[in-house]
């Protein structure tokens, strides 16, 4: 990510003025927030799609508002949708929704369900082994996200069938996204916590220890201890499910180690799951894991014609099957894996169209001259504003790279106002951007998962709706979140870790 | 990356940093007072009475030539503008 690709700090004139004052430009996102509460809070859907429409409804209740020529209004939210920090988002969706529908077609969870009972890993264990590997993937991939949806379609069924708890299961995982998605200098949030405070990556990461592992500690034992409280027994079909493919599913661990090590590596995100991506398909094939069609198949209803003739061939034919009752399509693991995150992509997109809106309109200057006025007064208010500031952004706004560019001049401001350095200000930004995008059911860390969870119905006969994580109770589980912030209060409260411009410098901005 | 940086700054850090006259910083300007520049590092306040008034948010060096411990304040002698910082 170049440095032209980041939005500059807000504007002294706005461009675009609104009756009613600056804080105007605020309603498209204020409209959005109140959606996503009513409707996944306080009505328990989680359908993104909806939250889509919420966004559309606010930008355009929001052009109401605009004095003067509304083509202005338009132009911000172009300018909005095409920042790379959205198509950052769209492609680590697209890519990991591939990955992780490939190597469950080439099957993952029988493999680690076979591992956990032949380790005897029980349920009371489960969801703390589940956030330390999930942390790790997270670390290694750098998108929570991903983790979240690989983990969610991946690991959750298989500690469902062991008798751990979902939601307590499903806490663990966005924990363990969380961690990584604050520690990996791969993720999209550290990149821009870095690029935004004028500090380079790996000092950012390497000072992001001291923070990280203390809550990492406390979150662990946590789930040893609300894993033994929770712990149900066992289904009945984990001996059929997990029996019947044996272990040889776990060499999609190859494919895992792949992204990892290409990721970590330094190669780009993209690169990283294509080559994971390529590793799977081809273990599936070579090993018989999956046929061809489970990954990519075109059906089409036609009996005669090309689609024959192509059916008949040796390589292509294995691809395209010929299915007179069922309806035309594409499907298999590469199409269903893409497809999932569609309304996620689009949802972005307007979000950080919306919030360019805001920018733009002069919404976030009003708020970060009120702060400094007011509240901001000594260093340690300062500190515990940009915790709580970051935190309350991140809480309300769906995706957490698009509240984190929303809050980062604000937390550049403020710390600058008291000589703040650019690590403190870069880990402040970032652990609670990390924390607060995986916790509440509008998270987008936590619809990901969930848009995973609400398939698995279809991909395993044994589970059953009753099975499914209710989004909205899981906020109280996602520990590492929580002890994260909890640490950069007390941080803040006490001076733990704080560090001044005149006792380090950050170096130069680099990528990786 | 030296694994040095992996240990800086696991310590609790004062609100109000002393330095001693004749220390040489690098810090931002944060403000005006009645014309004065005023550096402050978390609740500490340096003033430097020669430095210019158009230096706001920007990365200066200077000499501290006076400081008092018991209310954090002290007066430095500017140096000039770090290059490359706007």
């Amino acid at each position: 990510m170049s440095e032209t690709d980041l939005p500059d700090d807000p504007p002294d004139e706005s461009r675009v003025e609104f009756y009613g004052g600056r804080v105007m430009s605020a309603l498209p996102l204020a409209i959005f927030i109140a959606w996503a509460i009513v409707q996944s809070g306080l009505l328990g859907i989680g359908d993104t799609s909806g939250l889509v429409i919420g966004m559309l409804v606010g930008l355009i209740v929001g052009m109401l508002f605009v004095k003067g020529n509304w083509k202005s209004y338009a132009d911000v939210i172009f300018e909005g949708m095409t920042q790379r920090v959205a198509a950052t988002a769209v492609v680590a969706w697209l890519w990991a929704g591939m990955f992780a529908d490939t190597i469950q077609a080439g099957g993952f969870v029988d493999g680690l369900v076979w591992a956990s009972s032949a380790a005897d890993v029980g349920a009371a264990l489960f969801p703390a082994l589940t956030f330390i590997f999930a942390a790790l993937l997270a670390t290694g991939i750098g998108t929570g996200y991903g983790t979240a949806v690989a983990f969610t379609s991946l690991v959750f069924p298989a500690g469902v069938l062991l008798g751990a708890d979902p939601v307590l299961l499903f806490g663990a995982i966005l924990s363990g996204a969380v961690f990584g998605d604050n520690l990996a200098p791969v993720s999209d949030t550290t990149i821009v916590s870095a690029v935004t405070q004028d500090a380079d990556i790996g000092g950012v990461v390497a000072s992001r220890f001291k923070y990280a592992l203390v809550a990492a500690v406390l979150a662990l034992a946590s789930y040893i201890v609300a894993g033994q409280a929770m712990a149900g027994e066992p289904l009945d079909v984990a001996a059929s499910a997990g029996g019947g493919a044996g272990p040889l599913g776990l060499v999609h661990l190859l494919s895992i180690l792949a992204v990892i090590g290409t990721a970590v590596a330094g190669r780009h995100i993209i690169e990283a799951v294509s080559w994971g991506l390529i590793v799977s398909v081809a273990l599936n094939i070579a090993l018989g894991l999956a046929p061809a069609s489970a990954m990519l198949v075109f059906r089409s209803t036609s009996e005669s014609g090309i689609a024959a003739t192509l059916n008949g061939l040796p390589v292509l034919g294995s691809v395209i099957e010929i299915a007179p009752d069922a309806s035309a399509t594409v499907g298999g693991s590469l199409y269903t894996g893409a497809l999932g995150f569609f309304p996620l992509i689009v949802l972005v997109l307007l979000i950080v169209g919306a919030a360019q809106v805001m920018r733009v309109g002069g919404g976030f200057a009003a708020i970060e001259e009120w702060l400094l006025e007011h509240v901001a007064t000594t260093v340690r208010r300062a500190e515990t504003t940009m915790v709580i500031g970051t935190a309350i952004v991140n809480a309300t706004i769906t995706i957490n790279t698009a509240a984190e560019i929303a809050i980062a001049p604000f937390i550049r401001t403020l710390g600058q106002r008291f000589n703040i350095n650019g690590y403190r200000r870069a880990n402040i930004l970032d652990a609670n951007t990390s924390a607060l995008g995986y916790i509440f059911p509008w998270g987008g860390g936590v619809l990901a998962g969930y848009a995973a969870m609400i398939q698995l119905p279809q991909q395993f006969d044994w589970f059953t709706e009753a099975m499914l994580a209710n989004p909205a109770a899981v906020w109280p589980y996602v520990f590492h979140g929580w002890f994260l912030v909890a640490v950069f209060l007390i941080a803040a409260w006490t001076g733990y870790g704080l560090e001044y411009v005149p006792d380090r410098q950050s170096e130069e901005v680099a990528r990786v | 990356m030296s694994l040095g940086k992996f240990f800086e700054g696991w310590t609790f850090r004062t609100n109000r940093p002393a330095y001693a006259a004749g220390d040489e910083l690098t810090a931002y300007v944060t403000g005006y007072a009645d014309g004065t520049a005023q550096v402050r590092i978390g609740d500490t306040i340096i003033a430097l009475p020669d430095a210019d008034d158009d230096l706001g948010d920007q990365l200066v060096r200077f000499r501290v030539t006076e400081f008092d411990d018991g209310d954090s304040t002290g007066t430095g002698e500017f140096l000039g503008v770090v290059e490359g910082d706007t």
